[in-house]
Order: structure tokens, then C-alpha cells, then sequence
């Protein structure tokens, strides 16, 4: 199954140098492969088994338990070398990954928080130490956010309401689990692409009334509804968004029937990126294919393999949804507006 | 017509009572006076609120250091009661949450270690969330009533991302954290406690990795000061008063302060749409008035504001009260003064033309118009506001024309609440002020609906002016963590 799943995931492209010197570097022979001097280190296939094997696991998490794997293995005493191994197995994690951009979360979160803790006298006995111990903490503390995240986020489901989602995202299924433990009534109207039908079956399983449309009649059926409730692979500098295809253009049609779009994100997928607009991204995706052979046409995003992609190779199309057409950023810090989020990323980068 | 006197006779009746009698007596006496509204707009209602806190904490049996805690539980509780009498008055909020700063503030001064003891682990975390956030209320430290001070945990909590990120903070900023008494009081304004070093996004963001508070290494920064010193248990009451009194200060000088800030907003020959009467907005005009030459078009505000709206123009502005006259006097020797007459004058008189128009002229005069200044009963913490009915029709219309919509405040109208449901914030007030009970043919034909308050998104809003200068509604936020740090105090 493992096997499997991986096989699909694309290869990465080895550039091959021009020069006529043919340079062998082993790390980039395979793909997420760290050398090390005391051997070697498939990131990749660590952080791949730590999405497999735990579903609520978010990717940001995987990446930071699996740089945590890395750390452990670093068998250096200057800052200098750990830090560089570090940067190397980040690399070489991006590289191996299709769609790396919430996982850099993960890995910036990580590196930031790694150079605070040196830059402050402690030492690196310390740091691993201390990573080591709260090794398992990760997986608890990322659930409690997403929990706390639901607590305040149900607020905004109120009887009666209707809710449009895209996709299925675990923190808006666990903000509405908590509504309906609180007795709330409200439907929800749900894209069929990306996992929406799973969420459909899911919130039906429990109770909840759900529509589910296609892409094409978002429009159609805004008006009908109260309010815009988003998943966000990653909120980026500026405050604004990238989740699953599709997002942006809700977010706009949205925004055009005076509805409010409230995007929900633990603050762990906070991404050090400052996108301009979908094509900004640092991701290649094939979604506009001009051809002139009937027979080439292009499948758009593959459809309901999701929920193995979504866990490992993300294997989806995302698109970016600008600040202006997000109301509220619903984080596990409270409610923020766009600007808000953008001006304290800033802040901690730079 | 004269104003003579400064306040609504319920509210100079409290003020003057709430000296005499005991805290619980007040208590009773001001819930009563919010419920039936004697005491209605958000000035009156702070200044009443902070009044009854300053007795309630100078008759509290909780005097010292170490009980800072049964202190805070009281205020809150106390908190409690007055905001349910009239729950839509957030202000209430506001001033309670202030007083609790202020406690914690005197807690920190003596004991940086105390300060934040009652604030649960993951508190600033989860303080942006305010509005009744359970969660955190139930997760708030199980034994905040009974801890003693050095009992260990709760204190020392999180001291290892305090010791990581706030010093380094405070050297960038040249911040200097012993005996910050001096610099966060200026003017009664409350600058950000030290403490408040890490904001709770900065905090949420590293929560996954930080350390354990049991794991701290031993010669951890934030830890080393004070535990070479030896614990005094001081006498925190006269500080907190002490801090009530500047908070009682704050409120009677936020019309000058804000005010002080006109020049900059108005300019010569410029037509100004005003809504409202308040007297925030009145002094805002009339210190303008001082140095420019401008044009106001007053919105009559029928029914609710009207009479109000017509006194302003017809009779001397309210702020010219006794302490206003001082206060005017008192800036008068650094600033440009302005005479006794002038003070007395009403806004024709001081060479402002002014101009009177009903509400559905509001949109025919849009165009010709520079700027709209309005007042506010409450601002949310995310830009939007809750003010008098038919501001957002005039928002609205003056975003269509693209004309700045300016909001005057003091900021304790800044509640640190999300609106998450605004239509539940909101007032009916009685119908006969839209079409009297005389007319008795057209009450039984029609219903007749008198809303008092609207919500106007953050959206339509381009400006607030606060006593501690102005804030675009994205940035209020900052504004909310300066004021009330980085606590969750779950009142509602």
C-alpha cells in the first residue's frame, strides 16, 4: 500500500548540469534523502510514514516530527554544520514533495524556533533534549489547537444558518462538530470535488442536512446562503490564503453577493511566502492546457484520490485566495482579519 | 436653552451616593439604574461603572499582594452582575477589564513573577477569542482562589517563551522592565505591560514547540531576578485606587484629548456631514473651529437624536460645563486659547457654518461633501462599531461617494468583543418617539418599529480618532492588546 502510494507521487526532475562535468552529489541521487556523516536519511519517506500512519496529522506537524527524526540523527557540536544539515534535510523535504507549501510551515516554524533557542544561550545538548521530550507533544498540542480553534470558531454557526464549504477540511468538520454538540441546526451546501463528498457523508451521518453542488453553480447558490466557511492549506504573509482549486473563485462570488468568508487555519500553517496571485505560487500546476488535439485534452485535478493525496503528496490543485475577499482568519488565537495576520507575520520573520 | 447640568440626575444622584453607601448598596442601586436605563450613554455608564470599582476595591477585604487573586475574583465577579443587568452596554465590560489590568499591572510591578498567576496556561492564547470563550474559563487554573504565591506552577508558567522572546523585545526596544510604574502610566494611558512581550499570535505560533514550564533550564533569564529576592508581601490597594483614579481622569479628559487631534482632520473650507450629538464630537468641532473655517452639515437624526441634534445647535455645546470651561482653561496656557465667549458661543457664532438637514436628505448632499464625523456608543475589536440608527445608511452612502468616514472616541468605548452575532447587540427603543400615542388611527394600523443602534461594518469606516490618536479599523486590534494585554477575562 505504501509502496504504492508512493509510486505515484512524481519524480523529481534532477537538473543536469551543461558544463560537461558530470557532477555526482548523492544528495540529490534520490529524492528526500539527507546525507549524513553518519549515514543517510530518507526525510522524505519519514515524513510520508508519519502522514500514513496517523490521518489527523496535519502536514506542517509531519514536516516538524520529521526534521525533529533528523535532528536527533545530527551527530555535530558547531551550531554552523547543524544548522547547514538542517537547511540541507528542509531542501531536500520541499524538493521530494509535489506541493510543498504547507509543509513549509512546518519547516519554517521549526528553523525559526531552533534559532531563537540557540541564539539564547542554550545549548545544542539542550535543544535536542528538549526536542526529544516534547517530541510527542507535537501531535497532542497541534489536536488541542484545532480544538480550541473549533470552540471559537462554532460562534459563528447559528441557528438555523447555511453554510457553503469547499472541500473537506478537518478544522471546519470539527468546528461543526462542536456546534451540533451544542445542539445548533444549520445546513451545509458543499462542492462535490476534493473530498467534498466525503464531508457530505460524514456531516449526514450526523445529522446535518448537505447539498452538494458542482463547481459550476457556486453563483447559483450563494445566495442562499449565509455565510462562506474555508479550510486554508496555508494563510501566507500578505493574509491571504491557498487551499484546494476552486477557493478563490468562491471567495470572489462570495464577496460579489455580500456574504462573509471566514477561513479557518491553525496558526502552524502560517507560510512565509508573499504570493501575489495563483501563478505566484512555488509550485508548477498544469490546470491551463492550451492544445489543439482532442486527444491530449488534460484531465483537470484528479478527483477523490484525495484522501490519500491530501494526507501525503497533496496531490490537488490549490489556487490563492487574496486578503481582500477574506472577512476573518479563524485561528486557534482568535479571530483575525487578514491584515492583522499579515502584519504579525511580518513581524516575526523580520 | 442652558446645559447646566453635567449630568442626567440619575447619574449625579449615584455619583453622589455611591461615597456614602456600602459597595453592595451601589452595586444594587447602579444594576437597577442600567436596568431601567436611567443610565444609558457609554460615558455616563463608565464613569458610573468606574466610580462603584473604586469603592467596591477600596472596601474590599483583599488589600495585599498575596491576595491579588481573591481581589481579581471579586472585581470580575463584580463584573459579572453589572454586566448582566444591561448586557448590551459593553462598555461595562471595558472599564472592568481595565480595572483588572490595572490590578494585574500593581501585581506585576511588585512581583513580576504574580502578575499573570491567575490567567490560565494557554490564557493569552485564546484571549483574542473573548466573547464567552468556555473553553478557556473552564481550563482557567483550578486553584486561583487558594494558590499562595510561591506555590509553584501556575506563576511560572511559560516562562521559558517569556525568557526566549520577550527579552530579546525588550532589548531591541530598549525596554526596561524593572520599575515600569513610571513608564506605563503616562497620562493614564496604559502602554503594553512588559509582560505582554509575545503577543498571543506570536504565542499560538510557537505553541507547538515551546518548553514545558517544568523543564525551564535553571538559568533561564526570566527566572534568575527574582528569586534572589525576598518576597514582601506590600499593600497593592492605594496603587489599584490609585490607578482607578487615573482611569476616572482618563474619562473626564478624552474629549480634549481627542479633540487635540482636529486640525489635522479638518480643513479650511471643507463641508463636514455630522451625525450625532455627542459631546466628544461637539469639542472635536468646536476646537476645529478655533483655527479653521469650515462648513458643518448637521444630519438631524429623527427621532432618537434629534432633540439632542437641535440643542447642539441652538444652545452652548455641552462641553463648556463648569470642568469643561477648566480643562478648556488648563490647555488654553500651551495652546491656542480660546475666549470665554467663544466657549460659551454655539457653532454659528464661532464661524462655522452650520447647516441642518433631515436623513433622506443625507444622499443629495453627499456629493457636495468633504468628510462625515460621527460618534460611537462602542467600537469592536474588529473595526466595526455599534452607534445611533441611520449611521449606516450615511456609511454607506459616503463609501458610494467615496468620501472619508471619520469616527471620534474615546478609547475605553474599545470593546476587546467579536461580534459574532451583531443583531443580538442591538436596541428597539420605544415607538411613540416615531409616532406618538395621541395619533391613536395610526397605531392600530401600522407597526411601528424605532430601532436605536446600528451596526456599521469595519468596512465602511475609514478612520477612528481616539484619545490615543487615530486607528484605521484594521489595526484596532492593536489598539484592543495595548489596552487590555494579553488576558481573557470571560465577563459575559
Amino acid at each position: 500500500m505504501a509502496a504504492v502510494a508512493t509510486a505515484t507521487l512524481p519524480k523529481l526532475e534532477v537538473p543536469t548540469p551543461t558544463d560537461g562535468v558530470v557532477i555526482v552529489d548523492p544528495s540529490t541521487a534520490k529524492p528526500g534523502v539527507v546525507q549524513l556523516n553518519t549515514g543517510e536519511f530518507d526525510i522524505r519517506e519519514v515524513y510520508l510514514t508519519y502522514l500514513r500512519n496517523d490521518h489527523d496529522l496535519t502536514m506542517p506537524v509531519a514536516a516538524i516530527k520529521s526534521l525533529v527524526d533528523l535532528v536527533e540523527r545530527i551527530n555535530s557540536q558547531t551550531t554552523a554544520e547543524f544548522l547547514d544539515v538542517l537547511n540541507r534535510g528542509i531542501d531536500a523535504l520541499k524538493e521530494s514533495i509535489r506541493n510543498p507549501i504547507s509543509l513549509s510551515a512546518g519547516c519554517d516554524l521549526f528553523l525559526r524556533f531552533i534559532v531563537r533557542f540557540l541564539r539564547h544561550s542554550q545549548s545544542m545538548p539542550k535543544l535536542v533534549a528538549h526536542l526529544k521530550q516534547s517530541y510527542k507533544l507535537f501531535g497532542t498540542r497541534a489536536k488541542d489547537s484545532r480544538k480550541k480553534l473549533a470552540n471559537i470558531g462554532s460562534k459563528f454557526i447559528t441557528d438555523g444558518c447555511t453554510i457553503m464549504t469547499i472541500s473537506y477540511s478537518r478544522v471546519v468538520l470539527g468546528m461543526m462538530d462542536v456546534a451540533l454538540k451544542n445542539h445548533i441546526r444549520f445546513q451545509v451546501v458543499v462542492t462535490e470535488g476534493s473530498g467534498g463528498k466525503r464531508l457530505a457523508s460524514i456531516l449526514r451521518e450526523r445529522g446535518v442536512p448537505v447539498a452538494i453542488i458542482p463547481e459550476g453553480a457556486v453563483g447559483y447558490a450563494m445566495n442562499k446562503v449565509d455565510f462562506v466557511l474555508i479550510g486554508a492549506e496555508g494563510v501566507v504573509e500578505n493574509g491571504g490564503i491557498i487551499n484546494v482549486l476552486g477557493t478563490c473563485q468562491m471567495a470572489t462570488l462570495a464577496k460579489a453577493a455580500g456574504k462573509s468568508i471566514y477561513a479557518v487555519c491553525e496558526t502552524h500553517k502560517f507560510v512565509r511566502l508573499y504570493p501575489i496571485d495563483s501563478y505566484d505560487l512555488p509550485i508548477t500546476q498544469t490546470v491551463i492546457n492550451f492544445s489543439l488535439d482532442d486527444t491530449k485534452e488534460q484531465q483537470p485535478a484528479k478527483k477523490d484520490t484525495i484522501e490519500e493525496a491530501e494526507r501525503i503528496g497533496n496531490d490537488r490543485f490549490v489556487d490563492f485566495t487574496p486578503p481582500t475577499l477574506l472577512t476573518a482568519i479563524i485561528t486557534e488565537a482568535g479571530v483575525l482579519t487578514p491584515s492583522s495576520v499579515s502584519e504579525e507575520l511580518l513581524k516575526i520573520w523580520f | 436653552m442652558v446645559v447646566a447640568d453635567e449630568y442626567p440626575p440619575a447619574l449625579a444622584k449615584f455619583l453622589k451616593s455611591v461615597t456614602s453607601v456600602k459597595a453592595d448598596d451601589a452595586t444594587e442601586i447602579l444594576t437597577g439604574l442600567l436596568k431601567r436605563r436611567e443610565i444609558k450613554s457609554s460615558r455616563n455608564v463608565a464613569k458610573a461603572v468606574t466610580k462603584l470599582l473604586l469603592r467596591f476595591v477600596s472596601q474590599n477585604r483583599h488589600t495585599k499582594l498575596s491576595e491579588s487573586q481573591g481581589l481579581i475574583k471579586d472585581v470580575k465577579d463584580l463584573g459579572k452582575t453589572i454586566i448582566a443587568a444591561q448586557p448590551r452596554e459593553l462598555v461595562i465590560g471595558n472599564i472592568v477589564r481595565r480595572v483588572l489590568g490595572i490590578i494585574r499591572e500593581e501585581c506585576h510591578d511588585s512581583n513580576p513573577l504574580l502578575g499573570f498567576a491567575d490567567l490560565p496556561l494557554g490564557g493569552r492564547l485564546s484571549r483574542a477569542s473573548s466573547i464567552g470563550d468556555e473553553s478557556a474559563d473552564l481550563g482557567s487554573n483550578p486553584g486561583s482562589g487558594t494558590a499562595t504565591p510561591y506555590s509553584g506552577r501556575p506563576f511560572s508558567r511559560d516562562g521559558g517563551e517569556e525568557d526566549i522572546d520577550a527579552m530579546s523585545r525588550r532589548k531591541s526596544k530598549a525596554y526596561i522592565p524593572p520599575n515600569p510604574r513610571d513608564l506605563t502610566r503616562q497620562g493614564s494611558i496604559a502602554l503594553p505591560n512588559p509582560n505582554f512581550g509575545e503577543n498571543n499570535l506570536q504565542h499560538a505560533l510557537f505553541f507547538l514547540l515551546r518548553l514545558q514550564p517544568e523543564e525551564l533550564p535553571n538559568d533561564s533569564p526570566g527566572l534568575k531576578p527574582q528569586s534572589k529576592e525576598p518576597f514582601q508581601d506590600k499593600d497593592i490597594r492605594g496603587d489599584v485606587i490609585e490607578g482607578i483614579k487615573e482611569l476616572m481622569d482618563e474619562l473626564e479628559l478624552v474629549d480634549e484629548q481627542v479633540a487635540a487631534h482636529s486640525e489635522t482632520h479638518i480643513h479650511a473650507n471643507e463641508i463636514v456631514m455630522v451625525l450625532g450629538s455627542s459631546p466628544t464630537l461637539q469639542a472635536f468641532l468646536m476646537k476645529a473651529a478655533v483655527k479653521r473655517k469650515f462648513t458643518v452639515v448637521m444630519i438631524e437624526a429623527y427621532p432618537n437624536d434629534s432633540r439632542a441634534t437641535q440643542d447642539v445647535l441652538k444652545a452652548p455645546s455641552k462641553f463648556t460645563t463648569p470642568t469643561g470651561l477648566k480643562q478648556m482653561g488648563k490647555n488654553a496656557a500651551k495652546d491656542e486659547p480660546l475666549t470665554t465667549a467663544e466657549m460659551k458661543a454655539t457653532l454659528t457664532s464661532v464661524g462655522v457654518e452650520t447647516i441642518l438637514i433631515p436623513d433622506s436628505a443625507v444622499p443629495a448632499v453627499m456629493s457636495r461633501v468633504n468628510k462625515v464625523l460621527m460618534g460611537t456608543h462602542v467600537i469592536l475589536r474588529n473595526g466595526s462599531m455599534i452607534t445611533t440608527a441611520g449611521a449606516r445608511t450615511v456609511a454607506r452612502c459616503a463609501q458610494e461617494h467615496s468620501v472619508p468616514v471619520v469616527v471620534v472616541s474615546g478609547v475605553y468605548k474599545l470593546s476587546p468583543l467579536y461580534p459574532f452575532d451583531p443583531d443580538s447587540m442591538l436596541e428597539t427603543g420605544e415607538s411613540s418617539t416615531v409616532i406618538g400615542w395621541a395619533d391613536s388611527e395610526m397605531v392600530g394600523n401600522a407597526e411601528i418599529i424605532n430601532p436605536t443602534m446600528d451596526f456599521v461594518p469595519g468596512e465602511l469606516v475609514d478612520h477612528y480618532i481616539t484619545n490615543v490618536g487615530g486607528y484605521t479599523p484594521q489595526n484596532l486590534y492593536k489598539l484592543v492588546e495595548e489596552q487590555y494585554g494579553n488576558a481573557n477575562d470571560t465577563l459575559e
